[in-house]
């Protein structure tokens, strides 16, 4: 199988606290002052600048995913997942290394984003379409199964702003799933709406990656990736824990998470005894 | 395309630090629906839920010229060459709104489209350039207006001539577009650090209206302060708009190549600024 994304030692590095707090007097004269420092004394770096307090939210993640495969991202929270989805679709870019993504890919990030309240989710399925790259004739060849499978033929012509936050999403799902890009990535998204319909989700995941598309998601449950996907990768802070079959290594990361749970336990449950 | 299709030797594209492909030619061009779709979109979405709709087109310009004519025209009693003073103003107050909006709106894409943003990739530059687009959309129907108040004059005994060089006019409309993009492109790239900029830029672009040409022509500017209006490529592209209508005035060649040499600049600088915020914005804003 051809390779669909390959991710070379990613790194993301924030910086914390007073970022683009200052005015633009206040940097003008904190310049100044590392100007005049530098003319003073040549030889010593900016403090200032190299005491800032950084965070590495990725450290040194590679991966390699073959088309046709689904990959799971898992990890407690702030672990980067969400980074790293986000390098991959071009949000936000890496602080070191390098990934190579074959084909178009369309990701889930949130609900309805680039959705506008004004017009009708006729309007917003051709805008969010073009956004995701797709063309003006691919999305009206699969304009109806796009509303046939939201279930929103009765509402399709009304502004989405009168729209819940489920319809909003059942939506947003159907054009990202439905216009067929080769790489589909989902955040969490799918936790959301209701059961019948995440039943039609994971369906369509199924079915995207049978037709040789690739999948990326981030999920919490565990059963549902144990059934759908056939790689995790397990994050913590920013690093790969596990790289793997996803029966394993959500065997290790259950294992785990049961064995912080019970270390958390036992002194509540000592105190109670004693 | 089908999975089968993907082209296995050549990445759709690499993600590397310092090199996004963002609003690279190629991807603009790849997105130009996006753009046509965004353009209708800001066009229909100013006149729902108004009450007037696309009156809004008329009234404002109307009630600005009226305003102009009261206070420029009979309290301070300013030339207006041979025009009638309210066919000058109308024509001034028309193409200087179209310039303000769109310096005024391209400063505000990273403010304003921040959550989309942060979402979805598609070339950031088709934000402004989609702006300048729906601001092209709503001139037209304003010098339309326009054209109709010139008729009623030449109906009422007062003939204004239109001159042959009509077909200027979208080459004068182009290069203010680009000095609005320009200079837009160039505050939306400080608005990532500085937030507060745009209102500073309402109460200068206020300003620079007054000394554009849009009030008076370039013969009653006072002598001390021509030199002003002459690097203010504002002032050479209103006159040479007005020159080619209605050819009261003549373009002056020195300050029209000013004009376009700062406007080339100011341009290629925005353009570079724009391009290394949106490589950076996501972590900033």
């Amino acid at each position: 199988m051809p390779v669909a994304i390959e991710a070379h030692h990613i790194s993301k590095q924030f910086f914390l606290g007073e970022r683009n707090q200052r005015t633009f007097f206040e940097d003008v004269w904190s310049s100044t002052i590392a100007g005049v420092q530098r003319l003073v004394q040549p030889g010593r770096a900016n403090l200032a600048e190299h005491s800032r307090p950084r965070f590495w939210a990725l450290r040194d993640v590679s991966f390699q995913l073959h088309q046709g495969e689904t990959l799971a991202i898992i990890g407690e929270n702030g672990a980067g997942k969400s980074t790293l989805l986000k390098i991959l679709s071009r949000i936000t870019q890496p602080t070191m290394g390098k990934a190579r993504v074959f084909g178009r890919l369309a990701s889930l990030l949130e609900v309805g984003a680039g959705f506008h309240p004004e017009f009708s989710g006729r309007d917003n399925i051709y805008l969010n379409g073009t956004m995701l790259g797709f063309s003006k004739k691919e999305i009206r060849q699969k304009f109806d199964e796009i509303v046939d499978f939201s279930g929103l033929e009765q509402f399709i012509d009304v502004p989405v702003k009168n729209y819940s936050s489920g319809m909003y999403i059942r939506l947003a799902f159907s054009v990202a799933a439905n216009l067929n890009p080769e790489i589909v990535i989902l955040d969490e998204v799918i936790a959301v709406g209701d059961a019948a319909f995440k039943k039609k989700c994971f369906e369509r995941v199924e079915s995207i990656f049978k037709q040789g598309h690739t999948v990326i998601m981030v999920n919490h449950e565990m059963a549902h990736l144990r059934r759908m996907s056939h790689r995790c990768l397990w994050l913590r802070r920013g690093q790969v824990e596990m790289f793997g079959p996803t029966n394993e290594v959500v065997t290790h990361y259950e294992h785990e998470m049961n064995e912080a749970v019970d270390d958390r336990r036992r002194p509540a449950e000592l105190a109670g005894t004693a | 395309m089908s999975a089968s299709q993907i082209n296995v030797s050549k990445p759709s594209y690499v993600v590397e630090p310092g090199k996004l492909l963002h609003s690279h030619p190629r991807d603009l061009w790849a997105y130009r629906e996006l753009f046509v779709l965004l353009v209708k979109r800001d066009f229909v979405a100013a006149y729902k839920q108004t009450a007037l709709g696309p009156f809004w087109f008329f009234i404002q310009p109307f009630i600005a010229s009226l305003t102009f004519l009261i206070v420029f025209s009979q309290i301070a009693r300013l030339s207006t060459t041979d025009l009638p003073p309210l066919v000058f103003y109308m024509s001034g107050i028309i193409v200087w709104n179209f310039f303000s909006n769109c310096v005024s709106q391209v400063a505000y894409t990273f403010l304003l489209n921040a959550p989309v943003f942060r979402k979805i990739y598609f070339p950031r530059l088709i934000m402004p350039l989609s702006q300048i687009g729906t601001n092209v959309l709503n001139f037209i129907p304003q010098l339309g207006v326009l054209f109709l108040l010139i008729g009623f004059y030449n109906l009422s005994g007062r003939g204004i001539a239109l001159t042959p060089w009509l077909f200027a006019l979208p080459l004068t409309l182009g290069l203010m577009a680009l000095l609005a993009l320009g200079l837009g492109c160039l505050i939306a790239a400080a608005t990532v650090k500085y937030r507060d900029l745009t209102i500073v830029v309402g109460y200068m672009l206020n300003l620079w209206m007054y000394g554009s040409l849009v009030i008076c022509p370039r013969s009653a500017v006072p002598p001390n302060l021509s030199w002003l209006v002459t690097l203010n490529p504002m002032a050479s592209f209103v006159e040479c708009y007005r020159s080619s209508l209605f050819g009261t005035e003549h373009a002056q060649g020195g300050p029209l190549m000013i004009a376009t040499a700062i406007t080339l600049l100011l341009a290629a600088v925005g353009l570079a600024c724009f391009k290394r915020a949106e490589r950076t914005f996501t972590d900033n804003i």
